[in-house]
């Protein structure tokens, strides 16, 4: 049924033309031919039947007489007679009297196939109507009837033959009839299914939207023409009706896409806004940042001094509350960065109570104003000391507590710290205040960007405290949750997980009392270049402090000017300069053969908070960096290293971070390391990744024919390059073979340099052939 | 028309009952009875032959008052009914009940009619001359007497000197006869004896030796089946037969002495009628029909271009012959 259903219509009609008259001339065939076989047969029995007979009857006297002679004489007259084999006469106990055999057919080459037929030989009796006569002539008696028998044995040779004639006359009449049937039917079946596949060819262009119809001739008036005809107008109407669709849709695309543009423009707009905004925050970090950086340095200089003990508590204050404005800053110029999930998780053991206390000594003096007493429940079992974002728990507390406070008005804000009951490494705090309470509809709008300015409320804050205080949650695993009753207040709690501090209380003390202890830097020179004067100021004062000489400059060209001037033992660089940048003041400088201070580790100091690229770019020529504002003991330690360890010729880099230490050289790729690095998500480490993978090969072009025409030092920097990329994207071995390359190149060491070129290649050879297992782990993150 | 004839055969029947029954009640009741021979009739009632010979050989002698007959059916025969019907004579119309009559041991002078002389001789071999217990047994055949057979072979053709004769055993006998007056004749007896079931196979040497056969009424020999075929062979030689009954020389037989049912009742009636003496012994057990017909088979004659008196000449001839023997 399945085959029928995949046939063509004109197959089907040709089917069923051919089928039941295949089966009708089979039937009639295979009828006929066993009627006329059966006939055949029945003929030939009769034939031999009546030759018998006839040879008995024939035969009676010769039998009767036993006269063999006769008998003989009639057997040679019947033994021609066709398909007889032998004819045998035998008297009444079957002794054989005579016999012929037909001199044609040869009984042995006969087939097995022969039948003999038996007549009787009777005496017929006289029929007499005297009953008289009785007396005289008996009555036969049946046991003297038969005096012998006629065997005929009959050969089928001849009747098969026919019989095969006769089956293949019948088959090749049956072939003919179906093969003038198929020829009928196809003509039958083309008449119709033409007409058909035409309809069907063009409900396939009217399926497919072309209206255009192919013409059909047909002539008959049955119900094809009537489909034809229905199929042609169904044609014309849907024709029509698309066209008026078409038309439809025609208006609304144009509708469609004047909205659009309407839209792209928006989009435009924003995004315009958006690149605003992002210069906007670029720049104003930097003019904040700048200034603050003063205020905090200024506010450490000033608790050095000598103060009373009320003078000591505001400066203290002042110090907090510039920290943390810094902190707030950044988290505000960092809330794309927070959104996109690139905020920076930095844990570290710390007292939970003193930081919790410490963040609400910020909020102090705004809650005098509004007459808000804080009060602070710290639950006993809480563990002293937990590892996790200090930085982050003071910035959800001062978010939190300062909302609390900023909405209530003499009254009390209770700020209850406890572990979680359920979790043991959990923290729950909540902080309830009796304030003017939110709404339930507001308090869904709560944790929406924005949503506090929309509403108009927001003359409080910015608004995007909350948001950001349930981003902050949310990255350090923690939740948040809020009841809150109109007139009555407000209670906010968060749940956050921490880790068991790894060091105790006591050597965390230490570690921040060393912290306290700045370095003497003895008498070294140092040039300090900040077009900033507070931070020119600042940046010497520190390093005065220490006792070590500092020479300024203005911009980066007079930066230049002095490096050539004099000698120096360490460089402070402010990226961003007039005339010059840092980066290509310290190029300059260190381009130039000749000049002092071309082996003089330099420091980048820069605002920008940028990542990745960028900032690999700016800082790889420096031998470390710094960012502002600048945390001291950070400054030291890094000042510290690069005078006491920091050999140019064997480490020219160093990085900031304690991690940075740890390169481990003989790895080709360090996943961590490029990670901590970048500071980048998978997704941006690739591109960097393979846009790093594909400069190589053509830096190292340009440093084989530089080291060919023997410009070295042009080499030295194309190697310096790619030695920052190295650094940057964790390819440790490269780097260590790259910065070989460059004090190489620097030295003019002809042989030296050949050398390691080769290792170089080699090592660059050994990093491109990793290429497509490095991308395929970032893809896999 | 048809109706008419059928009237007129009813009546025609039923005349001849009355007229039987009305004989039979004479002869019954008859006041002479008492002083009349009693002579038993024995045939099978069931047999139309019989029945019609009884009838016509009562007609006969009814007119003889001496002869008081009785009827015994052959079904009932027994001494029981012999006795009863004190029967001095016995006639036996029925040649089946030949074995049992002379079973019985009857003393009564008996006359078997209807048979032929080798069915009694099947039952009387001494024949033709018996004594002792079979010597009260006359038998009346049918086959017409030997002499009168070859008298006729001559008649037809003096050239006829070869003839022909077929007997098994039981018609072995006849040979002496037949012997004896062929010689007479001067003729010759050619003897081909066989028994029955090879008896055929001799048709065709007889035909071939022989100038004309004689058929003996032997059933072993000549019977309906074998009677076509036996006249087949010999005229396929050319050799005519001699028949020895109507329907024979019907069925091809040249010719033949024959003898009607009227001339065998005449024949037996005067045969009871000259033998009412009891003590008249009778010279042999055997006696052939006196009275006879000559017939011949035209067509047969024709073909073997055979020339044939006319068969009452030949039956004149014959019986001048036979009055002068």
């Amino acid at each position: 049924m399945k085959a029928y259903n995949k046939l063509a219509i004109k197959s089907k009609l040709l089917l069923l033309g051919v089928l039941p008259a295949a089966i009708v001339a089979i039937t009639l065939s295979v009828y006929f031919t066993t009627t006329r076989l059966n006939d055949l047969y029945d003929l030939l029995h009769q034939t031999n039947q009546n030759l018998a007979t006839s040879i008995a009857e024939t035969s009676v006297n010769a039998v009767f007489t036993g006269n063999i002679e006769a008998l003989n004489t009639i057997l040679d007259s019947y033994r021609d007679a066709p398909n007889v084999l032998s004819i045998q006469i035998t008297d009444a106990i079957g002794t054989t009297i005579t016999q012929a055999h037909n001199p044609i057919l040869n009984p042995a080459a006969s087939s097995p196939a022969a039948k003999e037929i038996i007549q009787p030989i009777k005496l017929k009796g006289v029929i007499s109507n005297n009953e008289f006569d009785s007396l005289f002539i008996a009555k036969p008696s049946k046991k003297n009837e038969i005096i012998g028998y006629v065997s005929i044995s009959i050969a089928y040779d001849s009747i098969q033959r026919r019989q095969q004639d006769i089956l293949l006359n019948s088959f090749y009449i049956t072939l003919i009839l179906l093969i003038i049937i198929g020829l009928i039917t196809q003509y039958i079946s083309n008449t119709l299914a033409k007409p058909i596949r035409g309809l069907a060819s063009n409900v396939s262009k009217i399926s497919k939207g072309r209206y255009t119809l192919t013409a059909i001739e047909y002539e008959s008036p049955d119900e094809i023409s009537t489909l034809i005809s229905g199929i042609k107008s169904m044609a014309v109407v849907i024709e029509d009706h698309q066209k008026i669709s078409e038309h439809k849709v025609q208006l609304a695309t144009q509708e469609l896409r004047l909205q659009n543009d309407k839209l792209f423009s928006a989009q435009e707009e924003l995004i315009k806004a958006a690149r605003a905004k992002s210069k906007f925050v670029s720049h104003i970090s930097h003019e904040i940042r700048t200034p603050l950086n003063g205020i905090i340095g200024f506010l450490e200089i000033i608790k050095k001094t000598a103060l009373d003990s009320e003078q000591k508590k505001l400066v203290h204050a002042s110090l907090l509350s510039a920290k943390n404005l810094h902190i707030i800053i950044n988290e505000v110029l960092d809330l794309a960065q927070l959104e996109a999930g690139k905020t920076k998780i930095n844990r570290s053991d710390f007292n939970l109570k003193e930081t919790v206390e410490n963040t609400l000594a910020m909020l102090s003096v705004l809650a005098q104003g509004n007459d808000v007493n804080i009060e602070y429940r710290h639950d006993q079992n809480a563990p002293e000391l937990i590892n996790q974002d200090r930085v982050k728990l003071g910035q959800i507390l001062l978010n939190l507590v300062g909302n609390a406070i900023k909405f209530s008005h003499n009254s009390t804000v209770t700020v209850s710290l406890q572990v979680d009951s359920t979790k043991k490494n959990q923290l729950k705090i909540c902080i309830q205040d009796e304030g003017i309470g939110i709404s339930e509809r507001n308090i869904k709008k709560l944790f929406h960007a924005f949503s506090q300015v929309d509403e108009g409320s927001s003359s409080q804050g910015t608004g995007l405290g909350l948001v950001i205080t349930k981003h902050l949650l949310e990255v350090l695993n923690g939740h948040i949750q809020v009841k809150s009753t109109l007139g009555v207040g407000s209670v906010f709690c968060f749940y956050l997980p921490f880790s068991a501090a790894k060091q105790s209380a006591l050597e965390l003390s230490l570690i921040d009392n060393n912290n306290t202890t700045l370095p003497e830097l003895g008498q070294i020179k140092v040039l300090v270049a900040d077009d900033n004067e507070i931070n020119r100021l600042l940046l010497t004062h520190l390093l005065e402090e220490q006792h070590a000489h500092v020479s300024c400059a203005n911009d980066g060209q007079q930066a230049v000017d002095l490096a050539s001037k004099q000698g120096f033992d360490l460089m402070l660089l402010d990226l961003r300069m007039p005339f010059k940048m840092g980066n290509e003041a310290l190029h300059e400088i260190r381009r130039c053969h000749t000049n002092l201070n071309r082996d003089t580790p330099a420091i980048a100091i820069t605002a920008h908070i940028t990542t990745g690229e960028e900032r690999a770019n700016h800082i790889s020529a420096f031998d470390g960096y710094l960012v502002k504002p600048i945390d001291h003991a950070e400054l030291f330690n890094l000042i510290t290293q690069l005078l006491n360890e920091h050999n140019p010729k064997a480490m020219p880099f160093i990085q900031l971070h304690k991690n940075n230490g740890s390169i481990n050289s003989s790895k080709v790729f360090d996943y961590a390391l490029a990670s901590k690095s970048m500071n980048a998500d998978h997704h941006l480490m690739s591109i960097i990744l393979n846009k790093f993978f594909n400069e190589l090969p053509m830096q190292c072009e340009f440093i084989l024919t530089d080291i060919h025409q023997g410009d070295f030092l042009a080499a030295a920097e194309t190697v310096h390059k790619v030695q920052g990329s190295c650094a940057y994207c964790g390819t440790s071995s490269l780097q260590a073979v790259a910065r070989q390359l460059e004090i190489s190149l620097r030295n003019k060491n002809t042989t030296l340099v050949h050398n390691i070129h080769k290792k170089f290649i080699h090592e660059v050879d050994r990093l491109l052939s990793s290429k497509p297992q490095i991308l395929h782990i970032l893809s896999t993150g | 028309m048809q109706s008419n004839l059928a009237f007129k055969k009813s009546l025609k029947t039923t005349l001849v009952k009355l007229r039987f029954s009305l004989l039979l009640t004479i002869i019954l009741i008859s006041p002479f009875g008492v002083f009349a021979q009693n002579i038993s009739i024995i045939y099978d009632q069931q047999s139309p032959y019989q029945s019609k010979f009884f009838n016509a050989l009562s007609i006969q002698l009814s007119a003889i008052e001496t002869i008081k007959l009785r009827i015994i059916p052959s079904h009932e025969l027994s001494t029981d009914i012999l006795k009863q019907q004190q029967a001095e004579r016995l006639i036996n119309l029925d040649s089946n009940s030949i074995g049992r009559i002379i079973a019985l041991g009857i003393q009564s002078p008996t006359i078997h009619a209807m048979t032929t002389l080798a069915n009694a001789r099947r039952y009387a071999p001494c024949l033709p001359n018996c004594l002792n217990s079979l010597a009260q047994h006359r038998f009346f055949v049918l086959d017409q007497p030997v002499e009168r057979q070859l008298q006729l072979i001559k008649l037809i053709s003096s050239s006829f000197k070869n003839i022909g004769v077929i007997v098994t055993k039981r018609s072995q006998a006849h040979l002496a006869s037949l012997r004896q007056h062929a010689k007479k004749n001067q003729q010759t007896i050619l003897e081909f004896i066989s028994d029955a079931e090879n008896i055929r196979y001799q048709i065709d040497d007889i035909s071939r030796t022989s100038d004309i056969i004689l058929a003996i009424a032997d059933t072993d020999i000549y019977n309906a089946s074998s009677v076509s075929q036996i006249l087949l062979t010999s005229y396929r030689h050319r050799t005519p037969i001699i028949g020895f009954s109507n329907g024979f020389i019907k069925a091809g037989a040249l010719a033949g002495s024959v003898s009607s049912l009227g001339q065998l009742v005449q024949h037996l009636s005067e045969e009871i009628q000259a033998n009412d003496g009891l003590n008249t012994p009778p010279d042999e057990n055997i006696f052939y029909p006196k009275y006879f017909s000559v017939l011949h088979n035209k067509n047969v004659a024709k073909s073997l271009n055979i020339h044939i008196p006319s068969s009452n000449k030949l039956a004149h001839q014959l019986s001048t012959h036979e009055s002068l023997q």
